[in-house]
Protein backbone atom coordinates (compact mmCIF):
# COMPACT_ATOMS: atom_id res chain seq x y z
CA UNK A 1 0.00 0.00 0.00
CA UNK A 2 1.25 3.87 -0.77
CA UNK A 3 1.61 6.23 1.71
CA UNK A 4 -1.83 7.76 1.65
CA UNK A 5 -4.07 4.89 0.66
CA UNK A 6 -7.26 5.74 1.80
CA UNK A 7 -9.18 9.32 2.09
CA UNK A 8 -12.46 8.69 4.20
CA UNK A 9 -15.08 11.30 2.86
CA UNK A 10 -17.91 11.94 5.07
CA UNK A 11 -20.66 14.01 3.53
CA UNK A 12 -23.27 15.72 6.06
CA UNK A 13 -25.74 17.75 6.18
CA UNK A 14 -27.33 19.49 9.70
CA UNK A 15 -27.00 16.00 11.42
CA UNK A 16 -23.75 16.70 14.30
CA UNK A 17 -24.81 14.38 16.93
CA UNK A 18 -24.52 11.61 14.17
CA UNK A 19 -21.69 12.78 13.05
CA UNK A 20 -19.23 12.54 16.33
CA UNK A 21 -20.02 9.11 16.76
CA UNK A 22 -19.51 8.44 12.75
CA UNK A 23 -16.12 10.16 13.64
CA UNK A 24 -15.04 8.46 16.68
CA UNK A 25 -15.48 4.76 14.84
CA UNK A 26 -13.37 6.36 12.34
CA UNK A 27 -10.85 6.99 14.97
CA UNK A 28 -10.75 3.58 16.40
CA UNK A 29 -9.63 2.45 12.86
CA UNK A 30 -6.79 -0.43 13.15
CA UNK A 31 -4.71 0.63 10.18
CA UNK A 32 -1.80 2.91 10.39
CA UNK A 33 -2.73 6.27 11.06
CA UNK A 34 -0.62 7.82 8.38
CA UNK A 35 -2.03 6.03 5.73
CA UNK A 36 -5.17 7.29 5.24
CA UNK A 37 -6.85 10.97 5.68
CA UNK A 38 -10.14 11.83 6.93
CA UNK A 39 -12.49 14.67 5.18
CA UNK A 40 -15.84 15.81 6.67
CA UNK A 41 -18.12 17.75 3.80
CA UNK A 42 -20.03 19.98 5.71
CA UNK A 43 -23.17 20.17 3.32
CA UNK A 44 -24.77 23.76 4.23
CA UNK A 45 -25.47 22.74 7.70
CA UNK A 46 -26.68 25.21 9.81
CA UNK A 47 -26.23 22.86 13.76
CA UNK A 48 -23.49 22.75 15.17
CA UNK A 49 -21.44 20.51 12.45
CA UNK A 50 -18.12 22.57 12.66
CA UNK A 51 -17.87 22.52 16.33
CA UNK A 52 -18.12 18.24 15.97
CA UNK A 53 -15.16 18.35 13.90
CA UNK A 54 -12.73 20.65 15.75
CA UNK A 55 -13.69 18.56 18.68
CA UNK A 56 -11.89 15.63 16.85
CA UNK A 57 -9.01 17.72 15.57
CA UNK A 58 -5.75 17.33 17.03
CA UNK A 59 -5.72 13.60 17.38
CA UNK A 60 -3.66 11.61 15.22
CA UNK A 61 -5.12 11.48 12.55
CA UNK A 62 -5.38 13.58 9.30
CA UNK A 63 -8.99 15.27 9.82
CA UNK A 64 -9.94 18.30 7.43
CA UNK A 65 -13.08 20.38 7.30
CA UNK A 66 -14.60 21.07 4.24
CA UNK A 67 -17.84 23.38 3.56
CA UNK A 68 -19.76 22.99 0.91
CA UNK A 69 -22.29 25.52 0.42
CA UNK A 70 -24.33 24.18 -2.29
CA UNK A 71 -27.13 21.44 -1.23
CA UNK A 72 -27.12 18.09 -2.92
CA UNK A 73 -25.21 14.61 -1.97
CA UNK A 74 -23.68 14.55 -5.17
CA UNK A 75 -22.27 17.78 -5.06
CA UNK A 76 -20.90 16.85 -1.60
CA UNK A 77 -19.50 13.69 -2.60
CA UNK A 78 -17.93 15.60 -5.79
CA UNK A 79 -16.12 18.04 -3.43
CA UNK A 80 -14.85 15.13 -1.07
CA UNK A 81 -13.12 13.33 -3.77
CA UNK A 82 -11.86 16.42 -5.53
CA UNK A 83 -10.00 17.47 -2.08
CA UNK A 84 -9.09 14.29 -1.34
CA UNK A 85 -5.28 13.19 -1.79
CA UNK A 86 -5.57 9.29 -0.94
CA UNK A 87 -5.69 6.58 -3.56
CA UNK A 88 -8.78 5.62 -2.50
CA UNK A 89 -12.25 7.35 -1.86
CA UNK A 90 -13.88 5.66 1.27
CA UNK A 91 -17.67 6.76 1.45
CA UNK A 92 -19.00 6.56 4.57
CA UNK A 93 -22.24 7.80 5.35
CA UNK A 94 -22.66 10.58 8.68
CA UNK A 95 -24.99 8.33 10.38
CA UNK A 96 -22.79 4.97 9.80
CA UNK A 97 -20.08 3.82 12.06
CA UNK A 98 -17.39 1.78 10.80
CA UNK A 99 -16.42 -1.42 12.28
CA UNK A 100 -12.48 -0.98 13.36
CA UNK A 101 -11.52 -3.20 11.31
CA UNK A 102 -12.89 -1.61 7.96
CA UNK A 103 -10.06 0.03 6.49
CA UNK A 104 -7.77 -3.07 6.79
CA UNK A 105 -10.10 -5.16 5.30
CA UNK A 106 -10.70 -2.78 2.44
CA UNK A 107 -6.84 -2.73 1.91
CA UNK A 108 -6.53 -6.79 1.79
CA UNK A 109 -9.80 -6.80 -1.00
CA UNK A 110 -7.98 -4.25 -3.05
CA UNK A 111 -4.80 -6.44 -2.92
CA UNK A 112 -6.53 -9.24 -4.00
CA UNK A 113 -8.62 -7.76 -6.63
CA UNK A 114 -6.91 -4.65 -7.50
CA UNK A 115 -7.52 -4.92 -11.36
CA UNK A 116 -11.05 -4.47 -11.97
CA UNK A 117 -12.53 -3.28 -8.16
CA UNK A 118 -14.72 -0.13 -9.79
CA UNK A 119 -16.66 0.29 -5.85
CA UNK A 120 -15.57 -2.35 -2.93
CA UNK A 121 -18.36 -2.02 -0.04
CA UNK A 122 -19.76 -4.96 2.19
CA UNK A 123 -22.41 -5.47 5.29
CA UNK A 124 -24.14 -2.69 6.45
CA UNK A 125 -25.78 -3.55 9.84
CA UNK A 126 -28.68 -1.40 11.21
CA UNK A 127 -28.15 -0.05 14.49
CA UNK A 128 -32.35 0.24 15.44
CA UNK A 129 -33.21 3.56 17.02
CA UNK A 130 -36.69 1.85 18.25
CA UNK A 131 -37.46 -2.10 18.16
CA UNK A 132 -37.68 -3.27 14.33
CA UNK A 133 -41.68 -3.48 13.45
CA UNK A 134 -42.91 -6.77 12.45
CA UNK A 135 -44.10 -5.62 8.91
CA UNK A 136 -40.62 -4.69 8.22
CA UNK A 137 -39.81 -7.63 5.49
CA UNK A 138 -35.73 -8.22 5.11
CA UNK A 139 -36.27 -6.87 1.28
CA UNK A 140 -37.30 -3.66 2.56
CA UNK A 141 -33.61 -3.40 3.98
CA UNK A 142 -32.33 -2.09 1.43
CA UNK A 143 -34.27 0.72 1.66
CA UNK A 144 -32.59 1.83 5.02
CA UNK A 145 -29.16 1.49 2.92
CA UNK A 146 -28.72 -1.96 4.43
CA UNK A 147 -26.78 -4.78 3.23
CA UNK A 148 -26.16 -7.93 4.00
CA UNK A 149 -25.21 -10.87 0.98
CA UNK A 150 -23.61 -13.51 3.47
CA UNK A 151 -19.64 -14.11 4.53
CA UNK A 152 -18.68 -15.25 1.21
CA UNK A 153 -17.10 -12.40 -0.90
CA UNK A 154 -18.45 -11.70 -3.95
CA UNK A 155 -18.86 -9.40 -7.58
CA UNK A 156 -21.91 -7.59 -7.17
CA UNK A 157 -23.79 -6.22 -10.14
CA UNK A 158 -26.76 -5.72 -9.00
CA UNK A 159 -28.17 -1.64 -7.74
CA UNK A 160 -28.64 -2.77 -3.85
CA UNK A 161 -25.18 -4.78 -2.94
CA UNK A 162 -23.46 -1.71 -2.33
CA UNK A 163 -24.42 1.63 -0.82
CA UNK A 164 -23.69 4.66 -0.21
CA UNK A 165 -23.59 4.31 3.07
CA UNK A 166 -19.96 2.05 2.78
CA UNK A 167 -18.41 2.31 -0.42
CA UNK A 168 -14.90 2.39 -1.85
CA UNK A 169 -14.03 3.73 -5.11
CA UNK A 170 -10.14 4.36 -6.65
CA UNK A 171 -9.55 8.11 -6.77
CA UNK A 172 -8.35 7.61 -10.20
CA UNK A 173 -11.56 6.49 -11.83
CA UNK A 174 -13.87 9.02 -10.20
CA UNK A 175 -11.49 11.73 -11.99
CA UNK A 176 -11.39 9.58 -15.17
CA UNK A 177 -15.82 8.94 -14.87
CA UNK A 178 -16.58 12.48 -13.23
CA UNK A 179 -17.55 11.36 -10.16
CA UNK A 180 -21.93 11.45 -9.34
CA UNK A 181 -23.87 12.99 -11.43
CA UNK A 182 -25.75 16.21 -9.86
CA UNK A 183 -28.77 15.63 -11.95
CA UNK A 184 -29.99 12.77 -9.73
CA UNK A 185 -29.59 12.48 -5.88
CA UNK A 186 -30.88 13.35 -2.61
CA UNK A 187 -31.72 16.99 -3.03
CA UNK A 188 -32.14 17.97 0.78
CA UNK A 189 -34.31 15.98 2.15
CA UNK A 190 -35.98 14.78 -0.75
CA UNK A 191 -35.90 11.29 -1.45
CA UNK A 192 -34.28 10.66 -4.54
CA UNK A 193 -31.61 8.81 -5.07
CA UNK A 194 -29.43 7.07 -8.06
CA UNK A 195 -26.38 9.05 -8.27
CA UNK A 196 -24.20 6.11 -6.74
CA UNK A 197 -25.87 3.51 -8.72
CA UNK A 198 -25.57 5.68 -12.51
CA UNK A 199 -21.71 5.50 -11.45
CA UNK A 200 -21.62 2.59 -10.66
CA UNK A 201 -23.64 1.10 -14.29
CA UNK A 202 -20.97 3.61 -15.63
CA UNK A 203 -18.12 1.60 -14.51
CA UNK A 204 -19.80 -1.75 -15.05
CA UNK A 205 -19.83 -0.77 -18.62
CA UNK A 206 -16.23 -0.20 -18.92
CA UNK A 207 -15.59 -3.21 -16.86
CA UNK A 208 -15.33 -2.08 -13.40
CA UNK A 209 -17.53 -4.09 -11.11
CA UNK A 210 -18.44 -4.03 -7.97
CA UNK A 211 -16.77 -6.33 -5.15
CA UNK A 212 -18.96 -7.12 -1.79
CA UNK A 213 -16.02 -8.37 1.05
CA UNK A 214 -18.32 -8.50 3.96
CA UNK A 215 -15.58 -7.39 6.75
CA UNK A 216 -15.43 -3.97 5.07
CA UNK A 217 -18.39 -3.59 7.84
CA UNK A 218 -20.42 -0.38 9.19
CA UNK A 219 -22.98 -0.05 10.99
CA UNK A 220 -25.60 2.32 10.31
CA UNK A 221 -28.29 3.94 11.69
CA UNK A 222 -32.15 3.17 11.31
CA UNK A 223 -33.53 6.19 12.14
CA UNK A 224 -36.92 6.15 14.27
CA UNK A 225 -38.54 8.53 12.23
CA UNK A 226 -38.04 6.31 9.18
CA UNK A 227 -39.15 3.42 10.60
CA UNK A 228 -42.77 4.53 9.60
CA UNK A 229 -45.09 2.54 6.66
CA UNK A 230 -45.53 6.29 5.15
CA UNK A 231 -41.84 6.82 5.24
CA UNK A 232 -41.55 3.30 3.46
CA UNK A 233 -44.41 3.68 0.76
CA UNK A 234 -42.98 7.13 -0.03
CA UNK A 235 -39.19 5.87 -0.14
CA UNK A 236 -40.48 3.14 -2.45
CA UNK A 237 -42.33 5.39 -5.02
CA UNK A 238 -39.32 7.98 -5.05
CA UNK A 239 -36.87 4.83 -5.81
CA UNK A 240 -38.89 4.49 -8.76
CA UNK A 241 -39.20 7.46 -9.89
CA UNK A 242 -35.54 7.80 -9.46
CA UNK A 243 -35.43 4.28 -11.67
CA UNK A 244 -36.80 5.82 -14.48
CA UNK A 245 -35.22 9.00 -14.64
CA UNK A 246 -31.73 7.24 -14.14
CA UNK A 247 -33.01 5.14 -17.29
CA UNK A 248 -33.81 8.39 -19.30
CA UNK A 249 -30.54 9.31 -18.03
CA UNK A 250 -28.45 7.08 -19.29
CA UNK A 251 -30.16 7.23 -22.72
CA UNK A 252 -32.77 8.74 -24.54
CA UNK A 253 -35.75 6.55 -24.84
CA UNK A 254 -38.16 7.36 -27.61
CA UNK A 255 -42.00 7.56 -25.86
CA UNK A 256 -42.56 4.71 -28.37
CA UNK A 257 -40.26 2.37 -26.24
CA UNK A 258 -41.04 4.35 -22.95
CA UNK A 259 -44.77 3.42 -23.46
CA UNK A 260 -45.14 -0.48 -23.42
CA UNK A 261 -42.52 -0.43 -20.18
CA UNK A 262 -44.71 2.08 -18.23
CA UNK A 263 -47.39 0.00 -18.92
CA UNK A 264 -45.93 -3.11 -17.97
CA UNK A 265 -44.57 -1.63 -14.86
CA UNK A 266 -48.43 0.26 -13.99
CA UNK A 267 -49.61 -3.70 -14.39
CA UNK A 268 -47.27 -4.93 -11.69
CA UNK A 269 -48.33 -2.55 -9.18
CA UNK A 270 -51.68 -3.24 -9.83
CA UNK A 271 -51.24 -6.77 -9.48
CA UNK A 272 -49.29 -6.26 -6.36
CA UNK A 273 -52.21 -3.85 -4.92
CA UNK A 274 -54.48 -6.29 -5.59
CA UNK A 275 -52.41 -8.76 -4.15
CA UNK A 276 -51.95 -6.46 -0.70
CA UNK A 277 -55.90 -6.48 -0.34
CA UNK A 278 -56.03 -10.22 0.28
CA UNK A 279 -56.08 -9.89 4.55
CA UNK A 280 -53.37 -11.28 6.39
CA UNK A 281 -51.08 -10.14 2.92
CA UNK A 282 -47.57 -8.34 3.49
CA UNK A 283 -46.53 -4.77 4.12
CA UNK A 284 -44.25 -5.51 1.66
CA UNK A 285 -46.43 -5.95 -1.26
CA UNK A 286 -48.02 -2.52 -1.39
CA UNK A 287 -44.39 -0.82 -0.73
CA UNK A 288 -43.53 -2.79 -4.07
CA UNK A 289 -46.42 -1.64 -5.38
CA UNK A 290 -45.62 1.82 -4.63
CA UNK A 291 -41.46 1.01 -6.84
CA UNK A 292 -43.30 0.08 -9.81
CA UNK A 293 -45.93 2.75 -10.07
CA UNK A 294 -43.21 5.39 -9.10
CA UNK A 295 -41.32 4.34 -12.39
CA UNK A 296 -44.67 3.63 -14.55
CA UNK A 297 -45.52 7.52 -13.14
CA UNK A 298 -41.68 8.58 -13.62
CA UNK A 299 -41.45 6.61 -17.65
CA UNK A 300 -44.62 8.52 -18.86
CA UNK A 301 -43.12 11.86 -17.90
CA UNK A 302 -42.37 14.76 -20.87
CA UNK A 303 -39.75 16.95 -20.53
CA UNK A 304 -36.72 16.59 -18.82
CA UNK A 305 -37.20 17.46 -15.75
CA UNK A 306 -38.92 14.65 -14.10
CA UNK A 307 -37.90 15.26 -10.34
CA UNK A 308 -40.94 17.78 -9.75
CA UNK B 1 -79.49 35.04 -1.09
CA UNK B 2 -76.28 35.80 1.28
CA UNK B 3 -73.47 34.93 -0.56
CA UNK B 4 -69.92 34.24 0.75
CA UNK B 5 -66.80 34.03 -1.08
CA UNK B 6 -63.76 31.66 -0.29
CA UNK B 7 -60.33 32.91 -1.11
CA UNK B 8 -57.63 30.07 -0.30
CA UNK B 9 -54.52 31.35 -0.27
CA UNK B 10 -50.49 30.00 0.21
CA UNK B 11 -47.30 31.64 0.52
CA UNK B 12 -48.09 34.37 -2.12
CA UNK B 13 -47.81 37.61 -0.11
CA UNK B 14 -46.29 39.72 -2.86
CA UNK B 15 -49.06 38.85 -5.39
CA UNK B 16 -52.07 38.64 -2.97
CA UNK B 17 -52.84 42.59 -2.79
CA UNK B 18 -53.88 42.93 -6.35
CA UNK B 19 -56.15 39.96 -5.88
CA UNK B 20 -57.77 41.96 -2.86
CA UNK B 21 -57.79 45.23 -4.96
CA UNK B 22 -59.92 43.69 -7.09
CA UNK B 23 -62.39 42.82 -4.69
CA UNK B 24 -62.61 46.60 -3.23
CA UNK B 25 -64.43 47.24 -7.06
CA UNK B 26 -67.24 44.72 -6.40
CA UNK B 27 -70.85 46.75 -7.00
CA UNK B 28 -72.74 44.90 -4.35
CA UNK B 29 -71.44 45.16 -0.71
CA UNK B 30 -74.42 44.19 0.88
CA UNK B 31 -75.37 40.50 1.90
CA UNK B 32 -71.79 39.50 0.95
CA UNK B 33 -69.52 37.91 3.12
CA UNK B 34 -65.80 37.45 1.71
CA UNK B 35 -63.70 34.72 3.05
CA UNK B 36 -59.81 34.32 3.27
CA UNK B 37 -57.79 31.25 3.87
CA UNK B 38 -54.31 31.05 5.22
CA UNK B 39 -53.20 27.42 4.23
CA UNK B 40 -50.33 27.43 6.29
CA UNK B 41 -47.67 30.16 4.85
CA UNK B 42 -44.75 30.90 6.02
CA UNK B 43 -43.95 34.36 4.02
CA UNK B 44 -45.88 37.59 5.42
CA UNK B 45 -49.54 36.39 4.05
CA UNK B 46 -51.11 36.72 7.36
CA UNK B 47 -49.97 39.84 8.04
CA UNK B 48 -51.50 40.80 4.52
CA UNK B 49 -54.31 39.16 4.66
CA UNK B 50 -55.12 41.39 8.75
CA UNK B 51 -54.50 44.26 7.03
CA UNK B 52 -57.08 44.12 4.42
CA UNK B 53 -59.82 46.21 4.77
CA UNK B 54 -62.98 46.62 2.95
CA UNK B 55 -66.52 47.60 3.55
CA UNK B 56 -67.80 44.19 3.64
CA UNK B 57 -67.87 41.62 6.27
CA UNK B 58 -64.31 40.06 6.47
CA UNK B 59 -63.27 36.96 7.62
CA UNK B 60 -59.77 35.41 8.36
CA UNK B 61 -59.18 31.98 9.04
CA UNK B 62 -56.03 29.39 9.19
CA UNK B 63 -55.71 25.83 8.21
CA UNK B 64 -52.06 25.03 8.84
CA UNK B 65 -52.20 21.43 6.69
CA UNK B 66 -51.36 22.34 3.10
CA UNK B 67 -53.78 21.04 0.61
CA UNK B 68 -56.15 23.43 -1.23
CA UNK B 69 -59.05 20.52 -0.83
CA UNK B 70 -58.41 20.99 3.29
CA UNK B 71 -58.20 24.82 2.66
CA UNK B 72 -61.78 25.29 1.02
CA UNK B 73 -63.26 23.19 3.96
CA UNK B 74 -61.77 25.43 6.30
CA UNK B 75 -63.38 28.32 4.22
CA UNK B 76 -66.90 27.14 3.48
CA UNK B 77 -66.80 26.08 7.61
CA UNK B 78 -66.30 29.34 8.40
CA UNK B 79 -68.63 31.00 6.37
CA UNK B 80 -72.37 31.97 6.46
CA UNK B 81 -73.76 32.48 3.11
CA UNK B 82 -76.69 30.21 1.51
CA UNK B 83 -74.58 30.03 -1.67
CA UNK B 84 -70.47 29.70 -1.20
CA UNK B 85 -68.11 30.68 -4.25
CA UNK B 86 -64.73 29.80 -4.25
CA UNK B 87 -62.08 31.37 -6.80
CA UNK B 88 -57.99 31.46 -6.48
CA UNK B 89 -55.55 33.92 -5.02
CA UNK B 90 -53.95 34.54 -8.72
CA UNK B 91 -57.68 35.54 -10.18
CA UNK B 92 -59.40 39.23 -10.22
CA UNK B 93 -63.23 39.42 -10.04
CA UNK B 94 -65.44 41.45 -12.09
CA UNK B 95 -67.23 44.32 -10.10
CA UNK B 96 -70.75 42.57 -11.06
CA UNK B 97 -69.50 39.21 -9.75
CA UNK B 98 -71.58 39.08 -7.08
CA UNK B 99 -74.92 40.20 -8.61
CA UNK B 100 -74.11 38.02 -11.54
CA UNK B 101 -74.02 34.55 -9.35
CA UNK B 102 -76.66 35.60 -7.02
CA UNK B 103 -79.12 36.07 -10.11
CA UNK B 104 -77.96 32.89 -11.91
CA UNK B 105 -78.97 30.64 -8.53
CA UNK B 106 -81.87 33.10 -8.45
CA UNK B 107 -83.11 32.14 -11.78
CA UNK B 108 -82.36 28.15 -11.49
CA UNK B 109 -83.59 27.19 -8.14
CA UNK B 110 -82.81 23.58 -9.21
CA UNK B 111 -79.16 23.69 -8.95
CA UNK B 112 -76.63 22.81 -6.46
CA UNK B 113 -73.73 24.22 -8.12
CA UNK B 114 -72.45 26.60 -10.80
CA UNK B 115 -69.08 27.35 -12.69
CA UNK B 116 -68.08 30.58 -14.16
CA UNK B 117 -66.10 31.59 -16.90
CA UNK B 118 -61.73 32.47 -16.65
CA UNK B 119 -60.36 34.30 -18.49
CA UNK B 120 -56.98 34.83 -19.12
CA UNK B 121 -55.79 38.05 -17.48
CA UNK B 122 -52.18 38.34 -18.83
CA UNK B 123 -51.76 37.72 -22.73
CA UNK B 124 -47.74 36.66 -21.99
CA UNK B 125 -49.30 33.94 -20.44
CA UNK B 126 -49.32 30.54 -22.03
CA UNK B 127 -53.14 30.47 -22.88
CA UNK B 128 -53.74 27.42 -20.43
CA UNK B 129 -56.16 26.60 -17.39
CA UNK B 130 -58.52 29.20 -18.52
CA UNK B 131 -62.51 28.99 -19.47
CA UNK B 132 -63.42 31.06 -22.28
CA UNK B 133 -66.73 29.59 -23.51
CA UNK B 134 -69.24 31.56 -24.56
CA UNK B 135 -72.28 28.70 -24.58
CA UNK B 136 -74.27 27.88 -21.09
CA UNK B 137 -74.21 24.69 -20.44
CA UNK B 138 -76.53 22.12 -18.47
CA UNK B 139 -75.39 19.50 -16.31
CA UNK B 140 -78.43 17.16 -15.49
CA UNK B 141 -78.34 15.27 -12.36
CA UNK B 142 -76.51 11.38 -12.37
CA UNK B 143 -74.63 12.29 -15.37
CA UNK B 144 -70.80 12.35 -15.34
CA UNK B 145 -69.16 15.31 -15.76
CA UNK B 146 -66.01 15.76 -17.64
CA UNK B 147 -62.78 17.08 -15.99
CA UNK B 148 -62.45 20.81 -17.06
CA UNK B 149 -65.86 21.56 -17.69
CA UNK B 150 -65.99 23.77 -14.33
CA UNK B 151 -62.67 25.07 -12.70
CA UNK B 152 -61.55 25.54 -9.37
CA UNK B 153 -60.92 29.20 -10.16
CA UNK B 154 -64.68 30.17 -10.57
CA UNK B 155 -67.34 27.76 -8.87
CA UNK B 156 -69.41 27.37 -6.36
CA UNK B 157 -72.43 25.25 -4.42
CA UNK B 158 -74.95 25.45 -2.65
CA UNK B 159 -74.22 25.69 1.41
CA UNK B 160 -76.80 22.14 1.78
CA UNK B 161 -74.61 20.55 -1.05
CA UNK B 162 -71.39 20.97 0.94
CA UNK B 163 -72.83 20.00 4.23
CA UNK B 164 -74.95 17.06 2.66
CA UNK B 165 -71.68 15.81 1.28
CA UNK B 166 -69.22 16.37 3.83
CA UNK B 167 -67.31 19.22 1.87
CA UNK B 168 -64.25 18.54 -0.30
CA UNK B 169 -62.22 15.34 -0.39
CA UNK B 170 -59.17 16.19 2.27
CA UNK B 171 -56.71 13.93 0.22
CA UNK B 172 -56.87 16.17 -3.04
CA UNK B 173 -56.04 19.79 -3.99
CA UNK B 174 -53.15 21.60 -5.19
CA UNK B 175 -50.61 20.86 -2.04
CA UNK B 176 -51.44 16.83 -2.57
CA UNK B 177 -50.53 15.20 -5.67
CA UNK B 178 -54.00 15.14 -7.02
CA UNK B 179 -55.14 18.98 -8.43
CA UNK B 180 -58.71 17.62 -8.93
CA UNK B 181 -60.66 18.73 -5.72
CA UNK B 182 -62.58 20.96 -7.70
CA UNK B 183 -64.43 18.85 -10.18
CA UNK B 184 -64.68 15.55 -7.38
CA UNK B 185 -66.96 17.52 -5.51
CA UNK B 186 -68.74 19.15 -8.82
CA UNK B 187 -68.64 14.72 -9.33
CA UNK B 188 -70.14 13.79 -6.74
CA UNK B 189 -72.90 16.43 -6.51
CA UNK B 190 -73.84 15.46 -9.32
CA UNK B 191 -74.08 11.61 -8.80
CA UNK B 192 -75.60 12.49 -5.31
CA UNK B 193 -78.64 13.85 -7.56
CA UNK B 194 -77.70 17.60 -8.12
CA UNK B 195 -77.95 19.72 -11.50
CA UNK B 196 -75.69 22.41 -12.01
CA UNK B 197 -74.73 24.45 -14.97
CA UNK B 198 -72.01 26.59 -16.49
CA UNK B 199 -72.52 30.26 -17.44
CA UNK B 200 -69.87 32.46 -19.38
CA UNK B 201 -71.76 35.65 -17.25
CA UNK B 202 -69.57 35.58 -13.77
CA UNK B 203 -66.50 36.07 -14.37
CA UNK B 204 -62.77 35.89 -13.26
CA UNK B 205 -59.07 36.72 -14.94
CA UNK B 206 -56.56 34.15 -14.22
CA UNK B 207 -53.25 36.03 -13.89
CA UNK B 208 -51.57 32.60 -13.54
CA UNK B 209 -47.87 33.40 -14.46
CA UNK B 210 -46.68 30.09 -16.46
CA UNK B 211 -45.30 31.02 -19.63
CA UNK B 212 -42.28 27.95 -20.18
CA UNK B 213 -43.18 24.89 -21.87
CA UNK B 214 -41.20 23.25 -18.57
CA UNK B 215 -44.35 25.11 -16.74
CA UNK B 216 -47.18 23.77 -19.03
CA UNK B 217 -46.33 20.80 -18.90
CA UNK B 218 -45.77 20.14 -15.32
CA UNK B 219 -49.49 21.92 -15.09
CA UNK B 220 -50.46 19.50 -17.10
CA UNK B 221 -49.08 16.32 -15.86
CA UNK B 222 -50.00 17.36 -12.69
CA UNK B 223 -53.94 17.81 -13.93
CA UNK B 224 -53.73 13.64 -15.27
CA UNK B 225 -52.45 12.16 -12.23
CA UNK B 226 -55.40 14.21 -10.58
CA UNK B 227 -57.53 12.93 -13.55
CA UNK B 228 -56.40 9.82 -12.69
CA UNK B 229 -57.72 10.44 -9.09
CA UNK B 230 -61.23 11.69 -10.18
CA UNK B 231 -62.08 8.94 -12.32
CA UNK B 232 -61.35 6.32 -9.29
CA UNK B 233 -63.23 8.97 -6.80
CA UNK B 234 -66.25 8.71 -9.01
CA UNK B 235 -66.01 4.94 -9.87
CA UNK B 236 -67.33 4.81 -6.10
CA UNK B 237 -70.29 6.26 -6.47
CA UNK B 238 -73.21 3.88 -7.49
CA UNK B 239 -75.07 5.99 -10.04
CA UNK B 240 -72.62 7.31 -12.42
CA UNK B 241 -70.29 4.37 -12.23
CA UNK B 242 -70.61 2.94 -15.27
CA UNK B 243 -70.89 6.31 -17.51
CA UNK B 244 -67.41 7.04 -15.70
CA UNK B 245 -66.06 3.74 -17.25
CA UNK B 246 -67.73 4.60 -20.57
CA UNK B 247 -66.12 8.03 -21.01
CA UNK B 248 -62.75 7.01 -20.09
CA UNK B 249 -62.64 4.48 -22.74
CA UNK B 250 -64.25 6.78 -24.91
CA UNK B 251 -61.14 9.45 -24.17
CA UNK B 252 -58.40 6.65 -24.17
CA UNK B 253 -59.23 5.38 -27.78
CA UNK B 254 -60.32 7.10 -30.96
CA UNK B 255 -60.62 5.87 -34.36
CA UNK B 256 -57.54 6.06 -36.02
CA UNK B 257 -54.46 4.14 -34.59
CA UNK B 258 -51.97 7.65 -34.87
CA UNK B 259 -54.47 9.96 -32.81
CA UNK B 260 -54.81 6.84 -30.20
CA UNK B 261 -51.23 6.47 -29.55
CA UNK B 262 -50.70 10.47 -29.40
CA UNK B 263 -53.51 10.43 -26.24
CA UNK B 264 -51.51 7.36 -24.75
CA UNK B 265 -49.05 9.61 -22.83
CA UNK B 266 -52.03 11.16 -21.07
CA UNK B 267 -54.20 8.29 -20.70
CA UNK B 268 -51.49 6.17 -18.72
CA UNK B 269 -50.59 9.36 -16.72
CA UNK B 270 -54.00 9.31 -15.77
CA UNK B 271 -53.87 5.62 -15.18
CA UNK B 272 -50.80 6.11 -13.24
CA UNK B 273 -52.47 8.75 -11.20
CA UNK B 274 -55.76 6.30 -10.46
CA UNK B 275 -52.85 4.02 -8.69
CA UNK B 276 -51.35 6.49 -6.77
CA UNK B 277 -54.58 7.34 -5.03
CA UNK B 278 -55.72 4.18 -4.96
CA UNK B 279 -52.26 3.33 -3.13
CA UNK B 280 -52.28 6.22 -1.01
CA UNK B 281 -55.76 5.60 0.69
Amino acid sequence: MPHLAFSIVICTHNRAQYLAKALAGVARQDFPTDQFEVLVIDNASTDETKLVVDGFQGRDHNLHYVYEAKLGLSIARNTGWRKAAGQYIAYLDDDAIPSETWLTHAANAIEQRNHDIGMLGGRVEPIWEQPRPEWLDDQLLSLLSMVDLGPTTQYVDDDFGIVGANMIIPRHLLEQFGGFSSEVGRIGNLLLSGEETLLKRRLAKAGYRGYYSPDVSVQHHAPADRLTKKWFLERMYWQGRSSAALMRLEDTIPWSRRAPKSALELLKAAILFVGSLVPGQKFVLRARANGHLGLAEGLCQSGASQCD
Amino acid sequence: MRLSLVICTRNRADRLPECLAALDALSSKGNFQLVLVDNGSTDSTRTVLDAYEADFEIETVSEPTPGLARARNAGWRASSGEVVVFTDDDCYVEPEFVEHIVQLFAQHPEIGFFGGRVLLHNPLDYPITIKEDLAEEYFPPFRFIEAGKIHGANFGFRREVLEKLGGFDNRLGAGTPFPCEDIEMVGRAVASGWAGMYSPIPTVRHDHGRRTATEVSMLIQGYDIGGGAYYISMLKQKTIRRQTVRHFISRSMALTPRKCFRRLKRTMRQLTGAMRFLLST
